[in-house]
């Protein structure tokens, strides 16, 4: 069985499906039958929560805007690949969505390092600054540091950390979105703070 | 100043939401009484506060679409266009294939020649002509023996081909 077919059935498997999902699954049963509203309404259920993920790699709002609608694209194509296999239950748009908004987010910010061979940040850097005391300069250079740091965390971790704080999912449906229980979500944000404090404690030193 | 070792992993699952009830008590009880673990508290919360992302400054450079979405207009018009370019492409590929295909039967000798023979008809054999045989032999080569060929099978290549022509 494919990993993504285990993920699938762990998705169902989670019992009762919520309203919000089903009208998600409803919306694009309706684009599968050629339906442009459904379209348009998906994107607007979901746009909040895409440009949240992919504003931390996106060196402007534009840059976001695209990434966010490439998203969308790439999730659209999923839906219409995997159409054949709705009869098995109901299509998890959303969780498929925010995992590419994460995943695509993440690959543009590599992209844009090979060509520029400067982080994303760097970006942020060239920003004008407005007057403010050096501590609050420190401090931003401290945020700096740890958003690239965001980055540059173990997949799994930095997936949860994202969801959680840029998404504001709750651990439960971030478990939904990456196919894993709400305990291992947890664990994984644990962990990524722990090492996002740990950074900003050897900054201190 | 000292932070507490047992508290500690306990102020990272807050953030995770991962404590029951019973344990927020004793964290929250621990932290009244603790500076150093209050500190600490703080600067965990702080480190997820400057992990946030900050919004932009400045306004998207492009002009806004028409229509209650922009992101919907905008993403809708980017799917039809990518379908259109996949039907145009489909398209050609199909028609290369049909072009290639055409193409590979025309030069395919056993499909071609009957083709030709219904195009140009032979000719009314002309009087006092008689088939060259022996140039037809010889030309199929069947019958040249290899140096130290077993005679018994070349007869049997042979006797298959007047088998064959019947």
């Amino acid at each position: 069985v494919a990993p993504t077919d285990e993920r699938d059935a762990k998705l169902r498997a989670f019992g009762e499906v919520p309203d919000a999902a089903q009208r998600d699954a409803a919306l694009a049963r309706d684009f599968l039958e050629g339906d442009d509203t459904g379209f348009a309404m998906l994107v607007r259920r979901h746009e909040r929560s895409v440009l949240a993920l992919v504003r931390r790699y996106a060196d402007d709002e534009d840059a976001a805007q695209d990434l966010a609608q490439r998203a969308f694209l790439k999730a659209f194509e999923v839906v219409r690949r995997r159409r054949w296999f709705s009869f098995r239950g109901p299509l998890p748009f959303r969780a498929w969505l925010l995992r590419i908004a994460v995943n695509l987010g993440k690959n543009h910010a590599r992209d844009v390092r090979r060509w520029r061979r400067a982080p994303v940040e760097e970006a942020e850097t060239a920003a004008p600054v407005a007057c403010v005391g050096a501590a609050a300069l420190e401090r931003e250079e401290q945020a700096r540091a740890i958003r690239a740091a965001v980055i540059g965390l173990p997949r799994r971790q930095r997936e949860v950390l994202t969801l959680r704080i840029d998404a504001e999912l709750p651990f439960a449906d971030i478990a939904n979105v990456l196919g894993t229980t709400e305990n291992a979500a947890k664990v994984s944000f644990h962990q990524a703070v722990k090492r996002l404090r740990e950074l900003m404690a050897g900054g201190e030193e | 100043m000292k932070r507490c070792v047992e508290i500690e992993p306990l102020l990272y699952r807050r953030v995770a939401d991962a404590l029951t009830a019973e344990e927020i008590a004793r964290v929250d009880a621990h932290l009244a009484a603790c500076a150093a673990c209050r500190e600490e508290s703080a600067r965990i919360l702080d480190v997820l506060d400057m992990a946030r992302t900050r919004p932009f400054s400045g306004r998207p450079r492009v002009a806004p679409l028409a229509g209650p979405s922009d992101m919907a207009a905008a993403t809708l018009s980017r799917w039809k266009h990518r379908q259109r370019r996949r039907a145009t492409a489909i398209a050609l590929a199909a028609g290369a294939a049909a072009v290639a295909a055409a193409a590979s039967l025309a030069l395919m000798p056993g499909i071609h020649a009957p083709a030709r023979e219904r195009s140009h008809p032979p000719a009314p054999a002309a009087e006092g002509w008689e088939p060259d045989v022996d140039g037809a032999w010889d030309a199929a080569g069947v019958l040249e023996l290899e140096p130290g060929a077993d005679l018994a099978a070349a007869d049997d290549e042979l006797f298959s081909l007047e088998t064959n022509e019947q």
